[in-house]
This record gives structure tokens, C-alpha cells and sequence, in this order.
């Protein structure tokens, strides 16, 4: 209920998160809905986290999760992060795993 | 010499959340609170009788500096607040309001004195200053430095006459209403006269209040500009930005801790590095007993604290880390201040760490479940992220 999707082509899904924090409390729905959306269908997910004001390291290990259930050669691009969640990403390296765009426009002129 | 005071009560609400576990005059700049350089620069010019003003966390303030003695001055607090249920409760009378406190108990300021903000490190020539202010032959002198129109804001600013006696002071202005760009260093010398002009028993301010009176009421009160350099650190931003002018040589004079072993690295005793197992660029200051192992970066300025652990292949770039950090291989620490709990960017943002929960990738060095790190998912993801970018 706190997430929304969009396909953008036939192997790229975005994936919105309309809620304010990614922690442990909207984690397990988080992955069921990445699994239920994503399935073996989409090689790529653009996740926009604008919405997201905080997130901890559980959010972080969702992704990881969800990246690992992925097909292989899968890919997680994140767009629009907050100063503050960015941050976790780059702290722990996860911003080489997860590359960041600024603004959708971005990633749909780089990916897409 | 003159007596002096220092203006030690105020709450740092704009350095929070540092303040959150100190009282502003006892950040730490370069390992020495600001407060302490500040006694041993009174000290230096003969001033050895000062009073100092203690409200919120008065108590942090008083146990660090007792009596004085053991930094050469003779201290004398004046505790703003009282006690209920046995806990502490501050009531800070204001600046001018702390002064009078001081002198309506004691008489303690009997002839020309000395008054200075506990928030910023100067290396004002006071003597200097002294001689300004009596040449003026007024009640009140303070020391002018000309900043930049976009800083106006914080500050009181003043407007002056041609034998420099201010006409208007104008707190924290806007900057569209500016009257000038000169502003108030905070660092005042009065006659005991000043008084008359503070009520009694009541909070009152000197920037916001005093002055403006004063000036009003064309009071001989002057301000005058002596060259000098000033440390602000009022704000979360700036304690970052002078740590960083002191390395990078924009502030000079102000002693680096430790020993230098090359032009740009100084170290505390017993640290454990190998010069030539690490990517190190200077300037970089590593505290006591810290290990650094082989293949972490560290680009500077980068203070780290003592007994710190910074595990292999770790990222440091123009950071501040706190006494007791551990950072494990994963972390690439980039424009950030590690203080106590809280990680702190360069532009004043910050998030407590415990929130993050990041006590796999960040800890205290201390902590005897660090060896269990490893088998944490993220760690491992981490740490295979950092593998990757190591093989190419």
C-alpha cells in the first residue's frame, strides 16, 4: 500500500516508495512487494526513494536482499535519496552497489 | 593586569547536537577546549583573576578547570540557576544580567576589566587593546573586525563617528538592513561604570540590550579595530571549518597536539602506523595510541582521536573522528565529524549513528563484540562491494 510501480520498458521497472521511513517496521512488506512486482520479469529496477526520509540498515540489507533475488546480472538504481539516507549509502559503500540519479529525467536518459 | 570574565553560560543552541553532552566553551578544537586557550591567553598577558559566568552544563565547566591552578589564573564561577529534587536547573541571567550578578555579590570587578565571548578562540594582542581603550578615556571598547555582507547576520554590527564612538548597534541585523559590515568580535574592556547601566535582578543581554542602550544614550563607548585572527565557533559548522584552517595553515599559531613526523602528519604518543603501508596526505592528525593499519586512505585534513582502530582498506577523506572510533574496512568516511554518537556532515547536518545502525561498520574501539562483525549480512555485502573496487 506504501509502494507504487511503473513500467518503463519490457526489462526496467520503477519502483516507488511513498512512505517516510525504509527500517525495519516496512522492510519484510518492502521485499514481498519487490518479489511479487519484479519476479524473474525485470533485468532493472529504478527505485525513488524521495519520499524516504530515513532509513537505516535494515533498509539497506532489503535491497541487498532484493538485488539478490534478482535474475542475474540484475541492477538497483536509486533516485532522488535524501542528504541523510544517501549518506548511509555512501558510508558503507552501497552507492557503488546502488548507483544514485538525482531526478528520474536522469536515469531514463542514462538507462533507459 | 586587568581582571577578566568569561561569558560561559550561554546554551549553544546552534551547536547542537555537540552540546548535547558539552557546554559550548568546552569544545574541543585540536584535542584543547576553546575556554582553556583562552585562560592560557589571559594568562600570557599577566591576567590571572578571572570570573567566569556557568549556567547550562555549568558543572562539565567547573570540574574541567577547578580553581584554576593548574592552568596559572585564580577562577572564580558564578553558577546561573539553582537546585530542585536534587537536579541542577539552569537560568542563565543573560551576558550583562551574569556580569552584575558577579559584581553586585563580591565587587569583584574594582577597576578597567576585560569581558570575552567562551565560544571563540582569538590571538587578540590585549594589551593592545588595553592601551586603545584608555586612549579613548570611555566606559566601554569593544574589538571590531570587518566580515563579509552574507555574515552580517550573526553578528552586532555598529555604526561609528570619526573618533570611532559608536553611534548605533544594530544585534544580528538582516542583511538587506545592515548599517556595515564592522561587527562585534565579542570581546569588550568596560570600567566598572558600565554597571549603572545594567538593571539588577533580571536577565539582560549585552548585545541585544547594553549596547544599543548605550550607543542610544551616547554613553562614551567606542569600538575599535585591532588585526587580530578569531575562531568563531558559535556555530555546528564552524568547529569543522576552524579544526580545518588550523591544519591547512589558513589559522596560524594555534598548537597542533602530538609530534610532527612529517611536514603534514603529527602524532600522539605510541600510534601505531607504517608510513609506507598507507595512502596518507597530510595534513593529518592521529591521537594516541591509535592503530592504523595497512592499506587505509586518509585524505586530509583529518583529525583522528586516541585509541582509535582504523581497520585495512578503510576511507578517510577530510574527516574528524572522535576519541575511541572504530572504523572497520567497509566505511568510506568522506566530509563528515564523528562525534560521540552522531555523524555530522560538513554543512551542519547529522544523524545519530545508532539509528543508522551502523555499529557493524562504526564503533566504539572498545567494544568487545567487534569481533563479531563479520558475521553480519551487511558487512559482508559491504565488504565485497570494497573487494570488488580493490581488484580493479
Amino acid at each position: 500500500m506504501n509502494f507504487s510501480n511503473k513500467k518503463i520498458n519490457q526489462s526496467i521497472l520503477l519502483i516507488s516508495i511513498d512512505h517516510p521511513r525504509l527500517d525495519a517496521s516496512s522492510t519484510p512488506d518492502f521485499k514481498e512487494y519487490f518479489s511479487n512486482v519484479v519476479k524473474s520479469q525485470f533485468s532493472k529496477v529504478v527505485l525513488d526513494l524521495s519520499s524516504v526520509k530515513f532509513m537505516d540498515s535494515s533498509g539497506l540489507g532489503a535491497l541487498i536482499f532484493c538485488l539478490k533475488n534478482m535474475v542475474v546480472n540484475g541492477e538497483i538504481v536509486i533516485v532522488g535519496a535524501q542528504a541523510n539516507v544517501l549518506g548511509l549509502f555512501t558510508l558503507t559503500r552501497m552507492d557503488r552497489l546502488f548507483t544514485h540519479y538525482g531526478e528520474l529525467s536522469d536515469v531514463l536518459a542514462e538507462i533507459a | 593586569m586587568m581582571k577578566a570574565m568569561i561569558l560561559a553560560a550561554g546554551k549553544g543552541t546552534r551547536v547542537w547536537p555537540i552540546t548535547k553532552t558539552i557546554p559550548k566553551p568546552m569544545i574541543p578544537i585540536l584535542r584543547t577546549p576553546i575556554m582553556e586557550s583562552l585562560l592560557l591567553h589571559f594568562k600570557k598577558f599577566g591576567i590571572e583573576e578571572i570570573a567566569v559566568n556557568t549556567s547550562y552544563m555549568g558543572s562539565e565547566i567547573e570540574n574541567y578547570f577547578r580553581d584554576g591552578n593548574q592552568f596559572g589564573v585564580n577562577l572564580l564561577y558564578s553558577y546561573e540557576g539553582y537546585m530542585k529534587d536534587k537536579q541542577l536547573i539552569s537560568n542563565a541571567l543573560g551576558s550583562a544580567g551574569g556580569m552584575k550578578k558577579i559584581q553586585q555579590s563580591t565587587q569583584f570587578f574594582d577597576d578597567t576589566f576585560i569581558v570575552v565571548c567562551g565560544d571563540a578562540w582569538v590571538d587578540l594582542d590585549i594589551q593592545k587593546a588595553f592601551e586603545s581603550h584608555k586612549e579613548k578615556e570611555g566606559i566601554a571598547t569593544i574589538i571590531l573586525q570587518d566580515v563579509p555582507l552574507s555574515e552580517v547576520h550573526k553578528y552586532g554590527v555598529v555604526r561609528r563617528n570619526e573618533f570611532g564612538q559608536i553611534l548605533e548597534f544594530q544585534e544580528k541585523p538582516k542583511i538587506s538592513q545592515a548599517i556595515s559590515t564592522t561587527i562585534n568580535t565579542g570581546i569588550y574592556i568596560f570600567e566598572p561604570e558600565i554597571f549603572d547601566y545594567i538593571p539588577i535582578d533580571k536577565a539582560y543581554d549585552i548585545g541585544s540590550e547594553l549596547f544599543p542602550k548605550l550607543a542610544k544614550l551616547n554613553v562614551p563607548f567606542y569600538g575599535v579595530d585591532i588585526d587580530f585572527q578569531w575562531a568563531d565557533v558559535g556555530g555546528i559548522k564552524d568547529i569543522w571549518r576552524t579544526t580545518s584552517d588550523i591544519l591547512t595553515k589558513k589559522i596560524v599559531g594555534y598548537p597542533i597536539p602530538g609530534k610532527q613526523v612529517t611536514e603534514n602528519i603529527w602524532c600522539g604518543l605510541n600510534v601505531d602506523i607504517d608510513l609506507s603501508e598507507v595512502n596518507i596526505q597530510g595534513p593529518v592528525y592521529i591521537g594516541s595510541g591509535t592503530i592504523i593499519k595497512k592499506g587505509v586512505t586518509i585524505i586530509g585534513p583529518v583529525t583522528i582521536g586516541a585509541y582509535c582502530v582504523i581497520e585495512q582498506g578503510a576511507i578517510l577523506e577530510r574527516c574528524s573522528i572522535d576519541d575511541y572510533t572504530w572504523i572497520s574496512e567497509v566505511v568510506n568516511l568522506k566530509d563528515k565529524v564523528i562525534f560521540g554518537e552522531y555523524c555530522i556532515d560538513h554543512g551542519g547536518e547529522y544523524v545519530e549513528l545508532q539509528n543508522w545502525q551502523v555499529d557493524w561498520a562504526i564503533n566504539d574501539s572498545r567494544n568487545h563484540f567487534l569481533t563479531h562483525t563479520s558475521e553480519n549480512d551487511l558487512y559482508r555485502a559491504s565488504l565485497a562491494v570494497a573487494n570488488i573496487e580493490r581488484s580493479f
